[in-house]
């Protein structure tokens, strides 16, 4: 038989479960907009039943219950859409990087345009023409020197705007780096909390969420692999996934384990401890490996054919310029019409390529005569064979680039770097909405819904409300009890 | 699926922002009037876009070089015209001072004609373009022809124009293609002067001379007829050009300009979109089950 108070005191419990569970609701709500945040629960649990069988205990027709109480307060998550937010994100911030590397090459080629280095070019062989057709006029010469060094100084401005990219990316790379190395001592210090609580029994549902949103950063920058220990009570009861460890790289295929539970990295961290540069090879995904690819890849690709464009160009123009056979306008054979800019005319590359100072001085000096008199020395003024020969070179098959002609080469280049940078964005929101989908699936798991918090609000309220009903009854019962029996007659 | 505020509200911007890249992407597409702004647009078109700039430009300069030829071969040809006038009233002069009926004065006279028809031939063979001497050969400084010395350039050098991609054809006729023909034109001419002036010169001698004088004419017509010839060629390659340059403008145009009808049409429906996605999305984030719990 239940006793006297027994049920003031299921009234009290049902009290304290349906407070545990409206604080919940409010803790919901008020976390509904922080990011990482995963909605809880309180599961609520019927206390043991009264009586147990033993051998001298009263005979009830049944068992009455005892009211009430919090037996945990969960998390609702889903470890597996978790796994596939990871490695969604990885490759979105791989692609998501990549493409700001691809648009800003782009837009440092500006093409196509007027002032682009094709549309300077093209007005660079041109100014040849109107010389061939007045070989004498020292304004079409000028024209001619002019021209090339607009075509000489947007090279080198091209080139030093990609070099600045890739100074730029350098940057990046440092301050993922050093993103790495402050999220992994976050994600280890989170893990000595999570140990100091977990084992007495208690889930730290909030320490959770900020490490794995901190784990949901740290997937975004690169490829990691996450692996969990758990953590059990001092009687064995698994409480909950505790210590992580986190891999860059494959684990078993020589990764670096960035975080190892409680560990590592140590503090103050070492340098050899910590994520850096040294490490970089095991590196394969996330927004590091495209900046890593975009410093040793995609900028030298491209600039390596601007180089490559720009050598055959110059070679091929001072070849003729720069021979026996070609006379400037004093009858002496003429020198390198295109040098790099310490002079000499081997290493010419697009950052340094520049029209030879001494022809810019001095116009005479621009050699297109094949002919000078053999008895006055004196160059035939008229004859412009050799610019021709140089105006022709933009439609010959150049061997130094593979067989195409400079035009073709240059929208070979531009094609290249439109259909990568095409792929880069087509893959970027392709990403972009299974990142999305993955993320809404996961809200709609652990995301708080204000109205559904509402109507469990109303739901818990009532039954507060209503065990206070109870006790208040049980009340009117006891008061009854004392107050009105043994009072026969009076 | 559980759906929750939080979820429409990202959505909600989410599918906002696509919305303005969309109008975003047409607006710019209206305002400068091309599709095309970074190779990644379309990396063929893109392609094709600085082709046939750049072909554009070759054809230009292609009409360039034959705006330039066909004042030169003008000059040549009218030169040439000029220079047959001249043959031909010295034939004149000639035919007249072989007879023997006329006395010493008139050949005197005669000659003193033929003597400025010289010069003025020498004028011809020193005609300039640009102060570029047009029979110089590649000695385009220096004079041709000298009243003293004669024909004194005698650079035989070709100048060639081209008119297309490794299409070239000479320009320049020389000073010595022209007028040192078969012993050259000033000897011959100046070889009359001086018979007419030699009164021991009887008139039949002077009147064999037309005859030499004839080869030259031909010779000269034969010069001509090429400057002709080339000047056509270079008219079809003129045309040739145009109709290239046509194309490659309408090439261009259809390549990378919009269809202003269309971007319009999809700008409005886009537009369209855009206020129903404000208007409904306004709606949905405002009522939650708080406007009826009392």
């Amino acid at each position: 038989m239940a006793s006297t108070f027994g049920g003031l005191e299921i009234g009290k419990r049902s009290l304290y479960a349906q407070r545990g569970a409206l604080t919940t609701i409010g803790h919901n709500i008020a976390n509904a907009n922080t990011e990482g945040y995963t909605r809880q629960r309180v599961n609520m649990k019927a206390t043991t039943a009264f009586p147990y069988p033993s051998i001298n205990n009263d005979r009830n027709p049944g068992q009455v219950g005892t009211g009430v109480h919090i037996e945990k307060i969960e998390q609702l998550r889903d470890q597996f859409l978790d796994k596939q937010y990871r490695t969604t994100n990885q490759e979105f911030g791989y692609w998501e990087t990549k493409s700001q590397t691809m648009e800003q090459l782009e837009s440092i080629l500006n093409e196509p345009s007027d002032t682009g280095v094709q549309a300077l070019m093209d007005k660079f062989w041109q100014s040849w023409h109107d010389l061939i057709n007045k070989p004498e006029d020292l304004s079409a010469r000028e024209v001619v020197v002019e021209r090339a060094t607009t075509v000489a100084e947007a090279f080198q401005s091209i080139s030093g705007q990609i070099e600045g990219l890739r100074e730029i990316t350098s940057d990046a790379i440092d301050q993922k780096l050093m993103d790495i190395n402050s999220y992994a001592q976050q994600i280890m210090n989170l893990n000595k909390q999570i140990t100091r609580i977990a084992p007495n029994g208690y889930t730290p549902n909030d320490l959770f969420d900020q490490r794995n949103l901190l784990i949901d950063k740290l997937s975004k920058i690169t490829n990691i692999t996450v692996k969990e220990d758990t953590i059990k009570t001092i009687n064995g009861d698994v409480v909950a996934s505790g210590l992580v460890h986190i891999y860059i790289g494959d684990p078993q295929n020589g990764g670096f384990e960035l975080v190892s539970g409680i560990t590592k990295p140590t503090i103050p961290a070492s340098p050899e401890e910590q994520f850096g540069r040294a490490h970089l090879s095991g590196v394969s995904g996330g927004e590091l490996y495209a900046l890593v690819e975009a410093e040793n890849v995609t900028i030298d690709k491209y600039l390596g054919d601007l180089n490559q464009l720009i050598q055959t160009f110059s070679q091929g123009i001072n070849q003729i310029h720069n021979s026996s056979g070609t006379f400037d306008l004093y009858g002496n054979p003429g020198e390198a019409f295109f040098v790099a800019q310490n002079g000499s005319s081997t290493s010419i590359n697009a950052g340094n390529i520049t029209v030879n100072a001494n022809i810019v001085q001095d116009i005479r000096k621009l050699a297109i005569a094949s002919q000078i008199d053999p008895a006055t020395g004196k160059t035939k003024v008229g004859d412009g064979k050799r610019a021709s020969e140089i105006a022709d070179l933009r439609f010959q098959a150049m061997s130094g680039l593979g067989g195409s002609t400079m035009g073709e080469f240059f929208r070979q280049t531009i094609t290249d770097l439109g259909v990568e940078s095409q792929e880069t964005t087509r893959f970027m929101d392709d990403f972009q909405l299974s990142l999305d989908a993955v993320e809404a699936r996961r809200q709609s798991v652990s995301g708080v819904s204000l109205d559904e918090e509402m109507t469990e609000m109303v739901k818990y309220q009532h039954a507060y409300n209503a065990a206070s009903r109870t006790i208040n009854a049980m009340d009117e019962m006891l008061d009854k009890l004392i107050n009105g029996t043994g009072r026969v007659g009076l | 699926m559980r759906v929750t505020q939080s979820h429409l509200t990202n959505n909600l911007i989410g599918y906002m922002s696509k919305n303005y890249r969309n109008i975003e992407k047409l607006q710019t597409q209206l305002s400068t009037g091309v599709k095309l702004h970074k190779p990644s647009d379309d990396p063929e078109a893109v392609s094709k876009s600085i082709y046939y700039r750049s072909q554009l430009v070759e054809v230009e300069t292609f009409k360039n070089n034959a705006k330039e030829a066909t004042n030169w071969l003008e000059i040549t040809d009218d030169a040439m015209t000029k220079a047959n006038d001249i043959l031909i009233r010295v034939k004149e002069l000639i035919t007249v001072g072989a007879s023997d009926s006329w006395g010493m004065d008139s050949r005197q006279a005669m000659a003193d004609e033929i003597e400025q028809l010289v010069n003025h031939l020498g004028d011809i063979a020193n005609s300039r373009l640009n102060g570029r001497y047009v029979f110089g050969g590649t000695d385009t400084d220096i004079k041709p022809y000298d009243s003293t010395d004669g024909l004194v350039n005698l650079n035989n050098d070709t100048i060639n124009v081209e008119i297309g991609p490794g299409s070239s054809l000479p320009l320049n006729v020389t000073g010595q293609q022209v007028f040192n023909y078969n012993g050259g034109l000033f000897t011959k001419l100046n070889e009359i002067v001086t018979k007419l002036r030699d009164s021991t010169v009887p008139g039949d001698d002077i009147s064999n001379l037309i005859g030499d004088l004839n080869n030259q004419q031909d010779h000269l017509l034969a010069v001509q007829s090429m400057v002709g010839s080339r000047m056509n060629r270079i008219e079809l390659a003129v045309e040739r050009l145009d109709q290239q340059e046509l194309n490659l403008n309408k090439f261009l145009t259809e390549n990378e300009d919009i269809d202003l009808a269309q971007v319009i049409t999809q700008l409005t429906s886009q537009e369209q979109v855009h206020r129903a996605s404000l208007s409904v999305g306004a709606k949905i984030i405002q009522t939650s089950l708080m406007d009826f719990l009392r």
